[in-house]
């Protein structure tokens, strides 16, 4: 899951149908380009493979696929029936590669050997290991940043992009989230990288560093305060770096003119949002920002979910929402009067049963909520949301 | 030459259909015996279809319980179960992982047992590997492994009782639909597994089953077993012969043709006449095919969709005048071969992409969309799941009245097509 998102290579699973996870539209990840990320491919793993073993068929659907479509590489991932029967699908990675000239990159992360914080790590891992790094960029500049962690969900990784060419900076990869392979191989020339979601793809931020001396900060484009925070973050890193020094000057004026325009579209918004209870289930992923943001449009945050969220993530946001972090949905709901619930699919249900609007912020959000425009977006659905709940409310009752 | 690759495939797995169908017992829970991304693919999805989360809960084998043959997960996994949602049944179901290590159920029941975990809950161990089969399997087989499990109340049989045993193609509106058919001639229904309670909103954690155990129990005193779908013939038989009952397999339940035959069967074993209402249906409904009939004839539709769903709806579409090009089975099953089209192939959404040239209707689940958009033609959602459209579980096509909306649905979709 945390290379899919890019977008011209292909992506084949080496198992059963079922471990596509029927995940056509599930991960709505875009692409400014390619597509061929889009196509859910497996090699049919069936009840003879399971026997005999499934390496030669895993070669020929290799060999097809790259006919097929001449994608910028082909990923191979590792499932648990192959695993336990033994395919070597390193071996046949690289057997492939050398045949059709074409990267061919074996991903063995199995779902039996770990969860999905796991997965991402060895997806950081490989990426570290055997593709950056393997070709050099044709143009280079000393505003040159990487975006890590980003997974372009409604088009965010762009619209990131769009914010930071405001002030002349360029993004010459973003990982994963609408990236294309060459660039990823090319990334370790980048001057900064801004790692935007802490555990999407582990800690590959750091092994960047580590491994090619590329500087990382953490940084956050949810919430007008933290887009502000990281640009400023970013031109400064950029300047000491080497860049010319307008940099910082540039950044200032952007913020400042975006930060004024973004006010002025809050201010109708902000008296149906003042003191309203809000409950985060966003589980974990980008909890700390959106807290954030809400105290900054005058909600009430009165708790969040860190079920999966990393040790890291917990710090920031018991530091934000001082100690309202916890875990038990039920007994909030029950307990606390939730006006509005933040979150992603499973939850919803819960929630608008205790009586709380409801609006949805993990993957299966279609509107970004990153930058200046996502945070009046936010503001705007959670307005909604509310008008919605109140109507319904007050309908409830039967007129004859 | 068979591709050696699967691409964009809409193959449900033969797990997730036994544990829909036990999702269709009030106060089931099943428990996937997998990885843990074996139960999340089919929680999400099921969610996503039916707008409700499915009683389905993840056991999550890992390596070292693997190697060892260990099967505390399955215990830690029950004792989660049964202290949240406090189960009546709880489906024991194996996937392709449990079964490359050897899945023995009884043996898990037996240690369960011997552990005193759940002591209210019914047990019900189903082998259903991943790589075989697809959901309409997975389905059939649970239907038959509750019932030889359960129904065995050796009551007397009771004339006014029929079982209805639906294919996973009926949408629970259809299942309603069929009761409320019989209803009109004194019979008392009970359909096993029965979805529709996916339709009312209970509690978070509620099943989809609006059939309770002991009903099920008391199944074998139906005067009457009913199937639907080639794949249900088996469930059927066996559940009819018990008590020598009556039984009969519909296999194209939509359609003027096919409500003609829930009537006469219901109307032959009741000894009741139709209610007059139906009549008038009915010959609105001619008139409607009639009236209508120029712009369906001629169009060629593709179908995706496991065998007895495409099999019920090339026969509809064939009945309102439509030719059937391609019909693209998810996985073999009996039946294949007498659906009506001109070509039925095992594949995926690329095959169907490469049959569907010429097409101006689509029909299958959202997975098809893709070849819809590509083709300019256009998709006539049926089939599971669908999470771009509202409604698909609250859509009835059965009698008179479905199959009139049902048409004008696909008049629609052809309408639009045109448009764009």
């Amino acid at each position: 899951m945390a290379l899919q998102p890019i977008t011209d290579a292909l992506h084949l699973i080496h198992g059963p149908d079922t471990c596509l996870g029927h995940s056509w539209e599930s991960r709505p990840t875009q692409s400014a380009g390619s597509t061929l990320h889009r196509l859910t491919l497996s090699t049919g793993v069936s009840e003879l493979d399971v026997v005999f073993g499934g390496e030669a068929k895993l070669g020929k659907a290799i060999d097809a696929l790259i006919a097929r479509s001449r994608p910028a590489a082909l990923f191979v991932y590792q499932t648990c029936l192959p695993s336990m029967t033994g395919d070597d699908l390193a071996a046949a990675c690289r057997a492939a590669s050398l045949r059709c000239g074409c990267p061919v990159v074996a991903v063995d992360a199995p779902g039996i050997e770990g969860g999905k914080l796991w997965g991402a790590q060895r997806a950081a891992d490989i990426l570290v290991d055997e593709v950056i790094g393997t070709r050099e960029p044709e143009v280079s500049t000393d505003r040159d940043v990487l975006l890590v962690g980003d997974f372009n969900v409604a088009g965010e990784a762009d619209h990131i992009a769009a914010l930071l060419a405001r002030i002349g900076v360029r993004v010459v990869a973003s990982i994963p989230g609408g990236g294309r392979f060459a660039d990823i191989a090319a990334a370790h020339r980048a001057r900064l990288t801004l790692a935007h979601c802490s555990q999407a793809i582990g800690d590959l931020a750091a092994a960047l560093e580590r491994k090619f001396g590329v500087p990382y900060l953490q940084a956050s484009f949810y919430g007008a305060r933290q887009t502000s925070d990281t640009l400023r973050a970013a031109a400064a890193r950029l300047v000491a770096g080497g860049a010319a020094p307008e940099l910082v000057d540039d950044c200032e004026r952007f913020v400042a003119a975006e930060e004024q325009r973004l006010q002025t579209r809050l201010r109708p918004l902000r008296p149906a949002l003042a003191g309203k209870r809000a409950l985060l289930l966003t589980g974990g992923v980008k909890t700390w920002s959106l807290a954030t943001s809400l105290r900054d449009l005058g909600l009430d945050v009165v708790g969040a979910n860190t079920a999966k969220a990393s040790p890291d993530d917990r710090r920031r946001l018991d530091a934000a929402l001082a100690g309202a972090a916890g875990r038990d949905l039920q007994r909030w709901l029950a307990e606390e009067r939730i006006d509005v619930a933040l979150g992603g699919g499973g939850a919803r249900l819960a929630a608008t049963a205790a009586g709380a609007a409801w609006v949805e912020v993990n993957h299966e959000r279609r509107r970004s909520f990153t930058g200046y425009d996502g945070m009046a977006r936010l503001a705007e659905e959670i307005a909604a949301a509310l008008a919605l709940r109140d109507a319904r409310t007050a309908s409830v009752a039967c007129p004859w | 030459m068979v591709k050696p690759y699967v691409a964009e495939p809409f193959k449900l797995s033969q797990p997730l259909g036994a544990a829909l169908a036990l999702s269709g017992v009030r106060g089931a829970v099943s428990l996937l015996i997998g990885a843990q991304g074996c139960a999340i693919v089919a929680h999400a999805l099921l969610t996503r279809h039916f707008r409700r989360p499915p009683p389905i809960r993840a056991v999550a084998l890992n390596e070292l319980s693997f190697a060892m043959q260990n099967d505390e997960p399955v215990f830690a996994a029950m004792a989660a179960a049964v202290r949240d949602d406090r189960p009546t049944l709880i489906g024991l179901v194996s996937s392709g992982l449990s079964e490359t290590r050897g899945f023995d159920g009884e043996a898990l029941v037996r240690a369960i047992r011997s552990r005193g975990l759940a002591p209210d809950a019914a047990l019900l161990p189903i082998a259903a590997p991943d790589f075989r089969g697809g959901y309409q399997d997975g389905w059939a087989l649970a239907v038959e492994r509750l019932l030889d499990a359960f129904a065995s109340a050796s009551e007397p049989v009771e004339r006014q009782s029929v079982a209805l045993l639906p294919a996973p193609f009926l949408s629970p509106a259809d299942v309603e639909s069929v009761k409320d058919l019989a209803a009109a001639f004194g019979l008392n229904l009970i359909a096993a597994p029965d979805l529709s309670g996916a339709l009312d909103r209970r509690e978070p954690k509620a099943s989809y089953g609006a059939v309770d155990l002991e009903e099920i129990r008391r199944l074998d005193r139906a005067g009457l077993v009913v199937g639907v779908g080639e794949s249900m013939r088996r469930a059927t038989e066996r559940l009819a012969g018990r008590r020598g009952a009556p039984c009969h397999i519909l296999r194209a339940p939509y359609g003027l043709a096919g409500t003609d035959g829930w009537i006469q069967l219901f109307q032959a074993y009741s000894g009741r006449p139709a209610p007059s209402r139906l009549r008038r249906d009915r010959q609105r409904l001619i008139d409607i095919m009639t009236d209508f009939g120029h712009l369906y004839a001629g169009e060629t539709a593709a179908i995706a969709g496991e065998v007895d769903e495409a099999f019920a709806l090339a026969t509809f579409l064939g009945e309102l005048g439509l030719s059937v090009g391609a019909v693209v089975v998810a996985a073999k099953a009996r039946g294949m071969d007498a659906i009506p089209a001109r070509e039925v192939v095992v594949g995926d959404i690329e095959d169907l992409d490469q049959r569907a040239d010429g097409c101006r209707l689509i029909v299958g689940p959202t997975a098809a969309q893709t070849v819809a958009r590509f083709k300019g033609a256009a998709l006539l959602r049926r089939g599971l799941p669908i999470t771009d459209q509202l409604g698909a579980p609250y859509l009835s096509a059965i009698g008179y009245c479905g199959a009139r909306e049902l048409a004008f649905r696909v008049a629609e979709a052809l309408h639009s097509a045109e448009r764009s």
